[in-house]
């Protein structure tokens, strides 16, 4: 067992990971604007993977709000739709860690989060704007988040294995 | 073999779950697909702006302007449909939307308030089963 001051500065230096990689993603031209590859999410997932679900919501408050902080985003309707997703995406990932990593493994984890990432965006930007047809973008957001969510989550599998223990 | 092609058998860390997980949503992908490539064309346009709604004939080519919250943002109606083409809003992502031409389709500007949908020649039918 870690002890908590090595535990503490372990998720201190996740969350930090986390906010560089969110601003950094903003800044990164995209080839398409829907694909965000979400590479904020990488420490997300390695705070859940070995530190539990009450880290990797941590990680992620303080990933969206020094995040939004730094790139000016923070309080835009962007923001909010961005930050109800990744509350979405953690606890969808948290519930699917819970069921046993025999179950889901990291790349399984990587799915759930992006996927539901990308329709918690839609949902909010439904209620937002009010307008259904929205949802014609919805197999386009789908893809993107088994696409991202597979990447993200090998690259989980890959960091967690080298890094904990 | 070499640790690096090792690393590369990903497919050995997918649990069943996973499988399972990437079968189901790839087959709602295909289905949303299939179910889009089937939508016709659409004929007419209608705009929504603060408030304001205006319909357009997509055969009648035009470049209109219209003020939002963020400033102008410039709709052009073309051969290929319609599209936003400038906007003076952050992202970008409704001139990034390019053309669209299809029945129910839609381009969205959350910063500048604007919707655009394509409908077709009668009321907006999705579809018709014989």
């Amino acid at each position: 067992m870690e002890s908590s001051t090595r535990r503490l500065t372990r998720i201190g230096l996740l969350a930090a990971a986390a906010v560089v990689l969110f601003v950094f993603e903003g800044l990164a031209p995209r080839p398409l604007p829907w694909m965000k590859l979400g590479l904020g999410n990488l420490p997300v997932m390695l705070a859940l993977m070995g530190y539990g679900p009450l880290a990797a919501l941590t990680v992620s408050v303080l990933k969206l709000f020094i995040g939004g902080l730094l790139s000016g985003s923070l309080a835009n309707p962007a923001f909010f739709i961005g930050a109800g997703a990744g509350m979405f995406s953690w606890l969808v990932m948290s519930a699917a860690r819970a069921l046993g990593r025999s179950i889901f493994s990291a790349v399984g984890l990587g799915i759930w989060g992006a996927v539901t990432h990308q329709l918690a965006q839609l949902a909010l930007a439904y209620i937002y704007i009010g307008q259904w047809g929205m949802w014609t973008l919805l197999p386009v957001a789908l893809l993107g988040g088994l696409i991202s969510g597979i990447l993200i989550g090998l690259l989980a599998h890959w960091v967690h294995d080298r890094s904990v223990q | 073999m070499s640790r690096a092609f090792k690393e590369l058998q990903w497919l050995s860390i997918l649990t069943k779950g996973d499988r399972v997980l990437i079968a189901v949503i790839a087959l709602a992908i295909g289905g949303l697909y299939g179910v889009e490539l089937r939508k016709e064309e659409g004929a007419r346009v209608v705009i929504r702006s603060e408030g304001d709604t205006q319909i357009f004939d997509m055969a009648d080519h035009a470049i209109r302007s219209l003020q939002g919250p963020k400033g102008v943002s410039e709709v052009e109606i073309g051969s290929l449909g319609i599209r936003m083409r400038t906007s003076s809003c952050r992202f970008q992502r409704c001139v990034h939307r390019g053309w669209i031409r299809r029945q129910g389709d839609m381009i969205v500007c959350i910063p500048n308030r604007i919707v655009m949908t394509i409908q077709g020649k009668r009321a907006a039918v999705d579809a018709v089963s014989r």
